[in-house]
Parts: structure tokens; sequence; C-alpha cells
């Protein structure tokens, strides 16, 4: 998986990375709310065949995983990943997705909308991204006849996705901007100018581990590169707001001190529930970012972050283990990665 | 229940979620639940002054001879308790009384976006059922469809 050797870019210290989704429908068939098994198997063959053709661009890009083939793990593990959400994953019957080697493009099928059209990036690569979705999208768009009307745009069962039907994203690590209390009414604002702020993982007033998740909102009456243009320019804001909030805090031996506790926590733990693992690790990347912490890599600690994940984990290990021995297991890889990080005579 | 989100509020809303590598649920209140971007958009549409909601369907439950579209077979009355479209054909079918509720989300806009590729036909909003016509209520005394056109 290359997905660790995009590269951060210079925002790498608030940006983790930008995602552009399009919700795309099909005219001649109910939308995934009203299909039947046979509805169902129509839209996997149509999608199937566009990317499998061998004269078209995308023959050989993707492999197709039926989610009624996957383990109860495998697809948790997805939705940890973040490659679909947990309403995708809940129901199984008819759904599948087609994913790329690198995990940077993928197609969602039967979801909410028949297709979601997904291009992941890292770091602030919001227009890079955008513009992969968008190829990918007209490259579907060759053989597959997407639902549309010229005053709606993209016909979509939700009518909030009419129009262009597409969702662009940065993911932001806010630890800072957390912990002043200043973002319920930033994300009011944000709210206000058609964007939305909000925790990446389960609905949370301060989520563990300070990642959010800055979407555009807008999809009807403005154009796909006027709204990534929109959301850039409010993610450069809010990334600005972030680092002087850091440098508030970062001045402070008590900030200091919390954050070399949590590194010589994660380096010695025995046990790491889940949890408290994502709280230590958004501090040791605060860490990073503020000049305490040396010799650890931005890409390393989200490498780490990821693949400890619950599901995932317990994919990597390869057998069902007991909540403390997933605790165990967490806290062994965490003290190997970060010991072979460790600076000369210690820190 | 309380919303879990504000903790002030009963809760009218559950999304899913992960939590401890297991799918698990939050229970959120329709304020909470919008904030988040997780509402149903004709949930929230009740609570507004005028009540569009009330007065687009009031009456419409559960009648037998509800308009019904051609291709899926969905009645207004489905859309709004479901809060999603039940097909592209829908959109033409139910247009007036989905056009209130679509400028109340998007504000009198109309699509300035990509339109698929100028040498592909575009699907045209009467397109039938590919695959099987559905079973469906049959509308009594020969009523037509009702509301207008998309264009």
């Amino acid at each position: 998986m290359k997905k660790w050797d995009r590269p951060l870019g210079p925002d790498g210290d608030v940006v983790l990375g930008a995602g552009v989704s399009f919700a795309r429908n099909f005219g001649d068939l109910p939308f995934p709310g009203r299909m039947d098994a046979a509805d169902r198997r129509e839209v996997i063959r149509r999608v199937r065949a566009a990317v499998d053709d061998e004269k078209s661009a995308l023959a050989g890009v993707f492999r197709y995983v039926s989610l009624e083939d996957l383990t109860d793990e495998e697809a948790v593990s997805l939705a940890e990943r973040r490659l679909a959400d947990a309403d995708f994953i809940a129901e199984r019957e008819g759904r599948g997705l087609l994913l790329s080697g690198d995990e940077s493009l993928c197609i969602l099928i039967n979801g909410e909308d028949h297709l979601l059209i997904r291009a992941f990036g890292g770091g602030f690569s919001l227009k890079e991204t955008y513009e992969r979705a968008d190829t990918l999208e007209s490259l579907l768009s060759r053989t597959l006849s997407f639902a549309f009307d010229r005053k709606l745009g993209y016909l979509t069962p939700n009518p909030a996705d009419l129009g262009t039907g597409m969702l662009a994203s940065l993911s932001l690590h806010l630890p800072a901007l957390a912990d002043s209390g200043a973002l319920p009414r930033l994300s009011s604002g944000l709210f206000r100018l058609g964007m939305s702020l909000r925790s990446a993982g389960a609905p949370a007033k301060k989520p563990r581990g300070a990642v959010y998740r800055l979407c555009n909102r807008m999809t009807l009456g403005l154009s796909e590169r006027e709204a990534i243009a929109n959301l850039t320019g409010i993610g450069r804001q809010v990334v600005a707001q972030e680092r002087s909030a850091r440098r508030e805090l970062s001045g402070s031996i008590e900030v200091q001190d919390t954050v070399s506790r949590s590194l010589g926590l994660l380096r010695s733990a025995r046990l790491l529930k889940n949890d408290e693992f994502l709280e230590l690790i958004s501090l040791v990347r605060f860490g990073i970012a503020a000049g305490f912490v040396h010799r650890l890599e931005y890409a390393a600690v989200d490498r780490l972050a990821e693949e400890m994940q619950p599901a995932t984990l317990t994919l990597a290990v390869g057998r069902q283990m007991t909540a403390q021995e997933r605790w165990a297991e967490r806290a062994r890889i965490v003290r190997e990665t970060l010991g072979r990080q460790r600076e000369p005579g210690g820190n | 229940m309380l919303c879990q989100y504000c903790g002030k509020n009963p809760a009218t809303t559950f999304i899913r979620t992960i939590s401890d590598g297991k799918l698990a649920q939050v229970a959120l209140c329709a304020e909470c639940a919008q904030k988040l971007g997780c509402s149903n958009f004709f949930d929230g549409l009740g609570d507004s002054s005028g009540d569009v909601l009330h007065e687009l369907f009031a009456g419409e439950e559960g009648r037998p001879d509800a308009v019904r579209c051609e291709c899926c077979g969905a009645s207004f009355f489905d859309i709004v308790r479901s809060g999603r479209v039940g097909c592209a054909q829908c959109y033409r079918t139910f247009y007036s009384r989905l056009a209130p509720i679509i400028r109340q989300i998007h504000g009198g806009a109309v699509h300035r976006g990509k339109a698929p590729g100028g040498s592909l036909p575009q699907v045209r909003p009467g397109g039938r059922l590919a695959v099987r016509v559905r079973r469906r209520a049959k509308p009594l005394g020969g009523r037509r469809n009702g509301g207008g056109t998309l264009k």
C-alpha cells in the first residue's frame, strides 16, 4: 500500500489529507432506497463492466470487493480507514466497492447513491485530488449514463446533493483550537458560509485525537471549481488559526511537559486502549509541529494512528483477540515503532 | 433518551458510527443532527414556520389513490417519510411538490457545474425501468401524474 508515501507538503502540520467524492446515479433504475436484489446486481454489473473494459483507461486499475464477502472486521476496517462510512458498511447485501491498488481511488456501489466516486490525497492537495476524482468521473461517464437535469444538475436520492453531487473535504488536526474552546463558534460561522466542520470520527464535542473534517455543503448554484476554491480559501484560514493557537500554547512549559509525558507513555505502556492512544498520539503530533518532538515524522504518526484502530489492528494480527490482548498488541507495536525513532541518549 | 451530543434536547435521530472496532449508534436531537450534517432533510422542514411539509402532503398519508412514480412506485409520502427521492423520474413526477423543498435547501439556485459529456445522450426524464416493472398501486379513476415538468 503506497498510501503512506503520499507527500504531506508544507501544510502537513495541520492538514492530514484531502478527499473529493462525486455522487452519481442511473436514470433508468430506482435509487438504492427502492432497489431490489436484481436492480443491485444490475448496477454492480454496469459499473464493473465500465472499469473492466480492456479498451478503457481504467482497465486493471481497480479490484472489486463485495461487501457480502467481508468479515465484520474487514468491513469495519474499511470505515476505520475512511474508505467508506458506517452507513455504507452497515448493510452488506448488494453493495460493493472498487479500489485502486494504492487505495487513493475508490468507487462505492449501491450505498446511498448508485455510485460514489472518490479520490484521496495527502496534505492540502485539494486541487489535485479534485482533478483525479473528476478525471475518474469523466472516464466512467464515457460508458455509463448518469441521471442529469439541466437545472437540477446530477440527480441524487438526497435532494441536498443535487447539482454537482460533490463532497470535498479536508482532514484537519486541530488540537489547539479544540483546547481553546473556539471550535463551536467557528463551526457555526463556517456553517453559515456553506461549509461544515465536524469531528472526523463519531460525533463528539471533543473528539479523541482532535481530527476534524472541513467540507463544502453547497452543491447547487456553484461550479465544482468554485466550491474547491471556496474550501481552499476557508481551509487556509482555519490552518492559520490553528497555527496561531498552537504558538500561544507551545511556549508553556506545562504543555511541553504534557507532550513529553505522552511520548513517554507511548514508549513504555504495556496496555493501550484506543481512546487513550488517540489522545496521546494527537499530543505527540502537536509536539512535532511545535518543535518539542524530534526525529519523528508526521507520516509515521498518521500511519500508526490508522493501523492501531481496533478492527484494522485485529486484521493485521490475523486472529481474534480479547480486548486486553488487543490493548497489549497495540502497546507493543507502538513501543516498537516509536523505539525505532528514539533519539540517541533518549529524551 | 437525550441527545448524546448536547445532552439537553430529546434525541430524534440515530446515526451510525464506528466505535471501538464495531458498528454503533449515536442518538442526536434535531438541532445537533443538522449541525453535524446528519439530518433527514425532510424532518427538519417540518419545524419551519409555515410548515411547508404539512401543506404539501396534508391528508396524503396512506391514500390508496396517491400519485405514484411510474418508474419506482414511490408516492410523495414515501419520499417524505424516508427523506429520499425514489428515482430520477420522481423529480419529474413530483416536481411541483419537491421544488419548494429544493428551494429551501439550495435557495433558488440552478446548476452551474459539470454536465455529462456532449457526445453522450443525456438520460431522458421519461426513461423507463430497465429491469422489471414494479408492482405499484394503480391510480383510481385514471388520475394523471401530478406536478409540472423539470424544464
